[in-house]
């Protein structure tokens, strides 16, 4: 993850009335970010009901793994939720959007369809597409990385 | 920006950052108790092979549960890095990734797979080996 700066650091000020605006519009930007955060934490606690729905099929029933495929599938929602956290805490400190910090969600994402693939079987289209989303991916991350490293060297 | 604002966003993402921390040690707590659970099915295996009324292939069975553990085990190794330096390390994740391939593979020695099934796996297993090689060299280069 690249250095986070100064709280508030990366935005110009700007005199006058556009700087008002500039920066009423950012207090609410801001505001929407955070309701944004309060409701992924409401879905975090969601998808904690369900991988505990998920676990509970282990008392009762006629145990199988693929009960705990299923809670892992649905723990790495857990994850994408927190990665979308990180991307929301990372714009209230610098004011911008961090596209590794998103890719890295979308990696996730594509892991969790990849965990499931181990478990069972699949048609091979799926597969071969969620290989392109993975590559895809991991291109943009390189890019992304090469993108910031260069930016930061002219700087 | 003032220095009120300021310090109400570092109040606001100092109160986010500790939920995250919390909903992933709730995530932690949830892949441990997976992890025990696995452990019973890979016992149950075990003991069924010693028993001798295991199915058609135990050792494939108790293989496929213990590779389970791993992929557990993994995320919760992301878990703890993130908690010690509030980042995702997506070398963990990709691994995890992996893991699940290598459990897919497994299953080509007890089911008939067409070849196109296998060359995608291989496609699929070629790509996250490649991303495990390139973040992992990217993080060295941050690091540096």
């Amino acid at each position: 993850m690249p250095d986070e700066g100064t709280p508030g650091s990366a935005r110009p000020k700007v005199a006058g009335y556009n700087s008002i605006i500039g920066n009423a519009l950012d207090s609410t930007q801001v505001v929407l970010y955070l309701l944004a955060a309060l409701f992924l934490i409401l879905l975090a606690v969601m998808a904690f009901l369900v991988v505990a729905g998920d676990m509970y099929q282990f008392i009762g029933h006629e145990p199988d793994i693929l009960m705990i495929d299923r809670a892992l599938e649905d723990i790495l929602i857990v994850f994408v939720i927190t990665g979308l956290i990180q991307t929301l805490i990372v714009y209230i400190k610098r004011h911008t959007i961090d596209p590794w910090l998103v890719l890295s969600v979308g990696l996730t994402a594509v892991i969790r369809r990849v965990l499931v693939f181990g478990a069972e079987s699949r048609p091979w289209e799926d597969i071969a597409l969620t290989a392109i989303l993975l590559f895809v991916i991991i291109i943009g991350l390189f890019l992304v990385d090469r993108g910031e490293r260069k930016s930061g060297k002219t700087e | 920006m003032t220095g009120k604002d300021t310090n109400y966003s570092q109040v606001i993402y100092t109160a986010i950052g500790r939920v995250e921390s919390a909903i992933y040690l709730v995530a932690a707590i949830f892949l441990v108790l997976m992890a025990l659970i696995s452990f019973f099915y890979v016992a149950r295996d075990l003991y069924d092979i010693f028993a001798g009324t295991a199915g058609a292939d135990p050792v494939y069975a108790a293989l496929n549960h213990l590779l389970v553990v791993l992929i557990i085990v993994e995320l919760i190794q992301t878990i703890a890095v993130f908690i010690q330096r509030h980042e995702l390390d997506l070398r963990l994740i990709l691994a995890a990734g992996l893991t699940a391939m290598i459990r897919r593979v497994l299953l080509f020695g007890v089911e008939n797979i067409s070849p196109v099934e296998m060359a995608i796996t291989a496609l699929l297993v070629i790509i996250i080996a490649a991303a495990i090689y390139l973040v992992g060299r990217q993080k060295v280069e941050r690091h540096a």
